[in-house]
């Protein structure tokens, strides 16, 4: 028996693959992680469309001018019907047209909180865990003390320190969040740094700041994309309990706690007034989790 | 700094290399107790010894890499090309680094970003090579030159031809979890030679791999060393490949040279009883059983004055646990710190 009788050639050569640009080939390969999950494409389907409703709400909304302060006295406090499909609150206003207007405020503030957030905490995390030393446990020292007080009893504080608007919501919520990225950045570096390629990095003759910029940092890209998007939701549920204790935006600033807190007194009568914008706090929280929970088996699987 | 003397000076000049730490309990751990290896422009240096006899630690203090604190450089000097690296500050090492000495490291698979792509990391390599502070600007200008781009591109298309690998076009668009232990070994070997260095610091290149791909990388390396007239220090616990490759061996046992010489000669002949132990302990087809060396190595803590290995040692005597033995020359190119040396060599 030869070599080639015991290891037969394959009956055809595999054909060359064709060559794709490598973002092409990642895009492939994330839209079969995706179709994989079906919970994923969910959530996936969720925040795209809360982004679309954010970003066109004048053009989608029946009713745009219903965001601010109008009133319509006669159609006030009127069930769902197919002109209003979620009813009219107390002055007569559209309550879907509301709660379209109300996703510009909340992703607006959500995205706003997170990009705080990541700017202040992520670079401390890194420097926290590389530079280690004095400078690093000062910063992980203020981080703790940051992270022992609850973020809503936090957040309440600050904010009702100050006017109630939409700048001091997002001061007050990035202002708790960025110890979670100091955190989870300075828990990765710390590990990261330990790896034969910073070693070799280093004897390259790579800059300190180079090292933890540029070759740590974005191997932090997948862990942080996954805690981004969870959190894009949880910031949009603390920013509604802010709203609802009458910390948030204030009326006529179509905000979803906001309008729960409003409606709160009509119920049980006018139930679709704390319904809806409910519901509407719960689809984007809901829709945000299983994305990211979804993103995280698909990027966590790559190592 | 290379004056007209340099030119016969060694590249490479450890001398009296003491490294510590202060344990928890305060009591002083030496860990290399007076290494003194020398490395001549061009030569192939082989250091041998088992793992934890102190290679890595001695490359590591050349490379600037010591984890410091707790490790401290107490004594000695590490000259480099006519200058004291211990002595000079970071700009300095940083621009010498990566230029003048690089670095194949152990482990191939995880000595790269597994972020970046290969033509990435050759990109920072080529445009950043040895430069400290480039700034954030610094760091952006390169990567939106076009020219700058497409020139990076062949020169790094260039060097991975150079290290034979296979299909360089497709394997510098690849991220490194996308090539296999062999091939990251070559992109690795290929970025150390970039620069043309003078000294390239080989630490056990081919442990990591298995043994047909570990002796084409050695064979690789030996290559380009050869036709680059690079000096080579090659770590390994592997005398064949120490013998194969090098010009001449240094022995480490436990923070100590206790043998150097000419590769053939000390082969050959060894003249400590540690050297001659590990050529005893390398497996051969068809010898006896391989004899070993009885005993492990022992705690630098507990190791006090005297000869390190004396307790392991089959000709140790009184006079041994007396004085640490000094590197004394035995023979012509040849030295050992044995005071038996003469016996040994039969």
């Amino acid at each position: 028996m030869t070599v080639d009788e015991r290891f037969p050639a394959p009956a055809a050569a595999p054909a060359e693959e064709e060559p794709r640009s490598v973002a092409a080939s990642y895009a492939t390969r994330f839209g079969a992680a995706l179709r994989k999950s079906p919970l994923t494409v969910v959530g996936f389907a969720i925040c795209l469309g809360f982004v679309v409703l954010a970003a066109f709400a004048p053009w989608i909304a029946p009713y745009p001018e219903d965001a601010g302060a109008v009133v319509k006295f006669q159609q006030r406090l009127q069930p769902p019907s197919a002109a209003h499909w979620f009813g009219t609150d107390l002055v007569g206003r559209d309550v879907l047209s509301r709660i379209i207007m109300g996703a510009r405020i909340s992703l607006v503030t959500s995205v706003a909180v997170i990009v705080l957030a990541v700017l202040i905490g992520v670079p401390l995390g890194v420097i926290a865990a590389y530079r280690g030393g004095w400078p690093g446990a000062s910063i992980m020292r203020v981080n703790e003390v940051f992270l022992a007080i609850p973020s809503l009893v936090f957040v309440l504080v600050v904010s009702s320190l100050m006017r109630p608007s939409l700048p001091v919501t997002i001061f007050a919520i990035a202002l708790a969040w960025w110890t979670w990225y100091a955190r989870l950045a300075y828990g990765e570096v710390l590990s990261i740094k330990q790896e034969q390629f910073v070693d070799a990095a280093r004897t390259s003759g790579a800059s300190e700041m180079r090292i933890a910029f540029g070759e740590i940092l974005p191997n932090l890209t997948s862990v942080l994309t996954v805690k981004i998007t969870l959190d894009l939701g949880y910031v949009i549920l603390l920013g509604a309990s802010l709203g609802f204790l009458g910390l948030g935006p204030q009326p006529p600033v179509p905000e979803w706690g906001t309008m729960v807190a409003e409606g709160r007194e009509q119920l049980p009568d006018a139930w679709w007034l704390t319904t809806f914008p409910g519901l509407a706090v719960f689809a984007a929280v809901v829709g945000f989790n299983l994305f990211g929970d979804g993103l995280n088996d698909i990027l966590g699987g790559r190592d | 700094m290379t004056s007209s003397a340099a030119a016969t000076d060694p590249l490479l000049d450890i001398r009296g290399l003491t490294i510590g730490f202060t344990d928890v309990d305060r009591t002083e751990v030496t860990l290399l107790r007076g290494v003194d290896i020398q490395v001549r422009r061009g030569e192939i240096v082989a250091l041998v010894g088992e793992s934890g006899c102190g290679k890595t630690l001695t490359t590591r203090a050349v490379l600037g890499l010591l984890q410091s604190p707790p490790l401290e450089v107490t004594a000695g000097t590490i000259r480099f090309d006519g200058v004291d690296l211990l002595g000079l500050g970071a700009d300095a090492i940083h621009a010498l680094r990566g230029r003048a000495m690089t670095l194949v490291p152990q482990h191939p698979l995880s000595s790269l970003n597994p972020v970046f792509t290969v033509g990435e990391q050759f990109f920072d390599l080529l445009s950043f090579q040895g430069r400290a502070s480039i700034g954030p600007l610094g760091y952006l200008r390169p990567r939106l030159d076009r020219t700058a781009r497409d020139r990076n591109r062949a020169a790094t298309i260039a060097a991975l031809k150079s290290v034979s690998l296979p299909d360089p076009e497709g394997v510098i668009d690849r991220y490194p979890s996308e090539l296999s232990g062999g091939m990251c070994q070559r992109v690795l070997i290929a970025m150390a030679l970039l620069s043309t260095p003078k000294l390239i610091i080989a630490d056990e290149p081919g442990t990591a791999l298995d043994v047909t791909i570990e002796a084409q990388i050695n064979r690789l390396l030996l290559a380009k060393v050869r036709e680059q007239r690079t000096a080579m220090l090659y770590i390994t616990h592997d005398l064949g490949i120490a013998r194969e490759l090098s010009d001449r061996v240094f022995v480490m046992y436990a923070g100590r040279v206790v043998e150097t010489g000419a590769t053939a000669q000390v082969f050959a002949r060894p003249r400590h009883p540690y050297t001659r132990g590990l050529i005893d302990s390398v497996p051969r087809l068809s010898a006896a059983p391989i004899k070993g060396i009885r005993g492990v190595l022992p705690d630098p803590k507990t190791l006090g004055e005297g000869c390190a290995f004396r307790f392991r040692c089959d000709f140790a005597v009184p006079a041994c646990s007396a004085a640490t033995p000094p590197l004394a020359a035995v023979a012509p190119a040849q030295a050992a710190a044995c005071p038996r040396s003469a016996e040994i060599a039969l």
